[in-house]
């Protein structure tokens, strides 16, 4: 962070439109401010946050690019509109939804006040803004594909292949893609389905591009090839399981 | 053994000493650091806080540690 996003000239920029604060747990009596990060929710450093004037936490985001900054700020500042129009009318079960779905979406490190499920009932409101449902419908899919992968040394991929199959996967500028596609390319080979098998080795060394596994990935992708290569074809297959069941069929008149 | 236990006691107020000014420097360290002369950060809480009522701004804040890496 201190190396990177914040020495670039965005980061200046986009300074100009907040108020930076800087808070350097020092370990010793002097510096302003010390021990605060627990106090505002953080649970490792560096933590980086948008507060209100009054201090309190209210979107937790990593300055990690211009994009991801200015979605934080939008996010947040959406969330202050939204929190002070529900103190007004808190009854109103649109602003709940509103308020629900991106308090959730703010909070990385801190505990979640409420649940996706809890969010889906809140979501069924009318008026709800649009562009919050179309965010939580990413947050949907995203639980989804969490949930699949810290299951899969249990389930051997078999819940992320149910994903793939029904169309579900992560965008491919998302962080968790690398690991969705290699996964699903194992799951699927060991299922021996060359399709998805073939679709998922190559978005899975797409995933990779420019990043610093690269060429690991591209070595590793070639060895999955090979693999899928050895895998028959699908009508191949096909033909292979009906020659099977008539086997079976034949064995059951016997 | 007094002048063992006396050595003993000297060396582990010796050690908290350095230990403290090794963090004192780590902080002066820290705010040599590029980072902090890019932006005009606002080091203190309560300030930040006027200053975010006063522009109507919200608050970035970035909390880091000097005293480890």
């Amino acid at each position: 962070m201190e190396g990177g996003p914040l020495l670039e000239q965005w980061w200046t920029e986009a300074s100009k439109t907040v108020i930076p604060y800087l808070n350097i747990t020092a370990r010793f009596e002097g510096p302003p401010d010390q021990d605060l990060l627990k106090v505002k929710g953080g649970r490792g450093f560096p933590y980086c946050t948008l507060m209100d004037a009054k201090g309190e936490v209210i979107w937790e985001v990593r300055p990690s690019g211009k994009d991801a900054f200015a979605k934080g700020v939008k996010g947040a500042t959406a969330l202050a509109k939204y929190q002070a129009a529900l103190a007004k009318d808190p009854e109103n079960k649109a602003l709940k939804a509103n308020v629900g779905i991106l308090d959730f979406m703010g909070r990385s490190q801190r505990e979640k006040g409420s649940t996706v499920a809890d969010l889906e009932e809140l979501a069924k409101a009318e008026g709800v803004d649009a562009e919050i449902l179309k965010e939580f419908s990413s947050i949907k899919k995203s639980e989804q594909i969490m949930g699949a992968l810290r299951n899969q040394r249990r389930d051997g991929g078999k819940a992320l292949l149910d994903l793939a199959r029904k169309g579900v996967a992560p965008d491919d500028d998302d962080d968790m893609a690398t690991q969705f596609w290699v996964t699903v390319t194992q799951a699927a080979v060991n299922a021996k389905d060359k399709a998805l098998a073939t679709k998922a080795v190559d978005k899975f060394v797409a995933s990779a591009k420019g990043k610093p596994f690269e060429e690991r990935a591209a070595e590793f992708g070639a060895d999955l090839k090979k693999k899928i290569a050895a895998i028959p074809d699908d009508d191949k297959a096909k033909d292979d399981d009906k020659a099977k069941d008539g086997d079976k069929a034949k064995d059951g008149d016997k | 053994m007094r002048v063992i236990a006396g050595a003993l006691a000297l060396t582990v107020a010796l050690s908290a000493a350095a230990g403290a000014q090794s963090n004192e420097d780590k902080y002066k360290k820290k705010l040599e650091k590029e980072f902090v002369s890019k932006v005009e950060w606002v080091t203190s809480l309560e300030k930040a806080q006027e200053a975010a009522a006063a522009q109507n701004k919200l608050i970035f804040g970035y909390f880091t540690r000097s005293y480890s890496p």
